[in-house]
């Protein structure tokens, strides 16, 4: 009867180190989601102009006559909304790459679509701006396709001679146009003027200095599609992280998978790029985090990712909004000031 | 008994080559079912090639490959899955999954897109950690076991992917095959014993299936009840280990001389090398600098 019990109490032990993968899920969605929604409640809260979020939903004041509402929607919520999207989609996409190349040191920028973005963006700058700048919102447009090219040059390169996608050539490939078009950035920056060269530099800092829905609108779908095609991977992405043989051979279709993965990450990359230049740090760092949290197995890691990424991005954007008010620091600058030292100070702890 | 005449897997002149470089040519073999059939040679040999085609990894440009009479290209993958599952040499993994994780991945082609495994999978899981000894390990991190772990759970892994639950269900019905490529080759001498027993248990309880390329014959000679000898993509010899392994046909194959007997404490036989027999060219060669030390 000792013996049974004991067996009974040891085998409840190990499901508790190890729940269930449904429990699992719901937790991350919960925790980590509402998060996010906190975040993206409280940062709008938060400036200048400090406002509370009680008279922001005030019924009984027309928006016209709230002026705390309009602060709310009108001038914090769309760049809140933004700092969201983008920190999703490149704590998503850093998830896609690292499990792709099986490589925890990738980022949404190894295979060049950042270099690819700052050259379009670059292109603008230079040559195009007075022109174009009335008619259409020429930089992200710019920046946006110059990140599909990068990515569809290194695609063509690796899949040229191969059969399936092969990490190595889709490494090699995305290092050497990251530096090819670094070359080229530095050849047009030469010929820019000062204020050509001032603006560029803002661009490559990284930062969330949007007005109003439209350009976050102008993201969504892509940002969408992107992120129905992660919704799609995490399965397989555990299965891949095994090896391309060891996958196949569990029932993984690995080269629509590997295409999958490729097209959506370089998506959602190129969108939040457009949107906010190539704020750098999140993509790496978030899905460590998010690991050393919740285990490896992507169906959590994704989500997570996600919603932390989002979080971070949102909180980091009020530290540099605040900081020095009423000068507003590039948020690319925050990121790693921040983030990295928490993160090496976790690293150590851990070890 | 009925299921000696029976056949599980059955390879047809089957021809394969990377570019013009012939890698194997016109191999022919039937494989029974829960037999353990060992694929011998030397490097270079196709042993390797010749078991990424029978899983399906590679596609035959002539000859084909039939598991219970019906052509692998025409099985679907992840019902294939279910029925065949792979051990490779070693498994890298890039992040930190735990041991049990790692096991029920091998449910994966079992589950619908976006379904989770339930208790089902998860009893199917934790039966294949007991039957290859990790059960212990069940919530350890896989990068932090030694190799002789590491194998045994992606053993476990394997068994995973098979259809059948924890009840038994006969082998005719529910065909489980395991390719094994070079199991043991980076392994310390007391895990390769270990895998060895591991694999002759799952073969004696569970009637699996396992084909195995190796190259140390003793460990053939351990878990094999079959052996096919490989030299320059072609089959050699094959058959029973005991016809098979000789002196005559390991020195055609490896340009070895090699005594074998059958060990007097163990049962099996044991395969002794003694002696290579060098091409003259580089005997020469061999023995003037051995001369000039």
């Amino acid at each position: 009867m000792i013996l049974n019990h004991n067996t009974k109490a040891s085998q409840g032990a190990s499901t508790e180190a190890q729940p269930p993968i449904r429990w699992r899920l719901t937790v991350t969605w919960l925790s980590f989601g509402s998060l996010m929604i906190l975040t993206l409640l409280i940062a709008p809260l938060i400036g200048p102009t400090s406002i509370t979020f009680s008279s922001v939903i005030d019924r009984s004041l027309p928006f016209v006559e709230n002026v705390d509402a309009q602060i709310f929607f009108i001038a914090r919520l769309p760049r809140a909304l933004t700092g969201a999207l983008v920190g999703a989609s490149l704590a998503a996409a850093g998830v896609v790459f690292q499990a792709l190349l099986r490589n925890p040191l990738a980022t949404p920028y190894t295979l060049g679509i950042s270099a690819g973005s700052s050259l379009g963006a670059m292109l603008v700058i230079t040559f195009g701006a007075p022109v174009l700048a009335s008619v259409i919102p020429a930089l992200p447009l710019a920046s946006f396709l110059g990140s599909l090219m990068a990515a569809g040059i290194v695609y063509a390169l690796a899949t040229l001679r191969h059969r399936d996608l092969s990490t190595m050539v889709l490494l090699l490939a995305g290092v050497t146009i990251n530096s090819f078009f670094s070359s080229v950035i530095m050849f047009v920056q030469y010929l820019n003027d000062f204020t050509q060269t001032f603006q560029t530099v803002r661009w490559l800092m990284g930062n969330l200095d949007v007005s109003g829905y439209q350009p976050i609108l102008a993201a969504l779908p892509f940002t969408l599609i992107a992120f129905i095609g992660f919704a799609w991977l995490p399965k397989s992405l555990n299965l891949l992280t095994l090896g391309v043989d060891s996958a196949a051979s569990r029932g993984v279709d690995v080269l629509r998978t590997q295409r999958l993965a490729f097209l959506t990450a370089s998506l959602a990359t190129a969108a939040a790029v457009s949107l906010s230049g190539p704020i750098g740090f999140i993509g790496i760092v978030i899905p460590h985090l998010v690991r050393l949290l919740v285990g490896a197995d992507h169906r959590i890691v994704m989500p997570a990712s996600a919603c932390l990424g989002a979080s971070f991005l949102v909180a980091c954007d009020v530290v540099a909004r605040t900081v020095m008010a009423p000068l507003e620091l590039p948020v690319g600058i925050i990121t790693a000031l921040i983030g990295g030292p928490f993160f090496l100070w976790l690293l150590v702890r851990r070890q | 008994m009925f299921l000696g005449r029976s056949i599980l897997l059955s390879i047809v002149d089957l021809s394969y080559s990377y570019g013009a470089q012939p890698v194997l040519q016109d191999i022919t073999l039937t494989i029974q079912p829960t037999t353990v059939v060992g694929i011998l040679g030397p490097n270079g040999s196709g042993k390797t090639t010749l078991l990424r085609l029978l899983s399906g990894m590679l596609t035959p440009p002539s000859g084909r490959v039939e598991v219970n009479g019906v052509n692998l290209q025409n099985i679907p993958r992840s019902l294939l899955a279910r029925q065949m599952a792979v051990v490779p040499q070693e498994t890298h993994v890039a992040f930190d999954y735990s041991v049990l994780e790692i096991v029920l991945m091998g449910r994966y082609p079992h589950l619908q897109p976006f379904e989770t495994e339930g208790p089902n999978d998860l009893a199917i899981a934790r039966t294949a950690l007991a039957q290859t000894g990790t059960a212990a390990l069940a919530d350890r991190s896989f990068m932090t076991l030694s190799g002789g772990e590491k194998q045994r759970v992606i053993i476990a892994s394997a068994l995973a992917q098979f259809g059948h639950s924890p009840v038994d269900v006969p082998v005719e019905l529910a065909p489980e095959i395991l390719l094994l490529d070079e199991p043991t080759a980076s392994l310390d001498l007391g895990y390769q014993m270990e895998i060895g027993a591991t694999l002759r248990q799952l073969n004696a309880n569970r009637g699996i299936t396992m084909i195995v390329s190796t190259h140390d014959l003793n460990f053939a000679a351990s878990i094999c009840q079959n052996v096919v000898l490989l030299r320059d993509g072609r089959i050699l010899a094959a058959g029973e280990l005991d016809a098979v392994l000789n002196p005559k046909n390991i020195s055609r194959l490896y340009d070895v001389d090699a005594s074998v007997d059958r060990h007097p404490l163990s049962g099996q036989l044991s395969i002794v090398p003694f002696r290579r027999q060098l091409p003259s060219s580089v005997a020469s060669q061999y023995s003037s600098s051995k001369e000039s030390m």
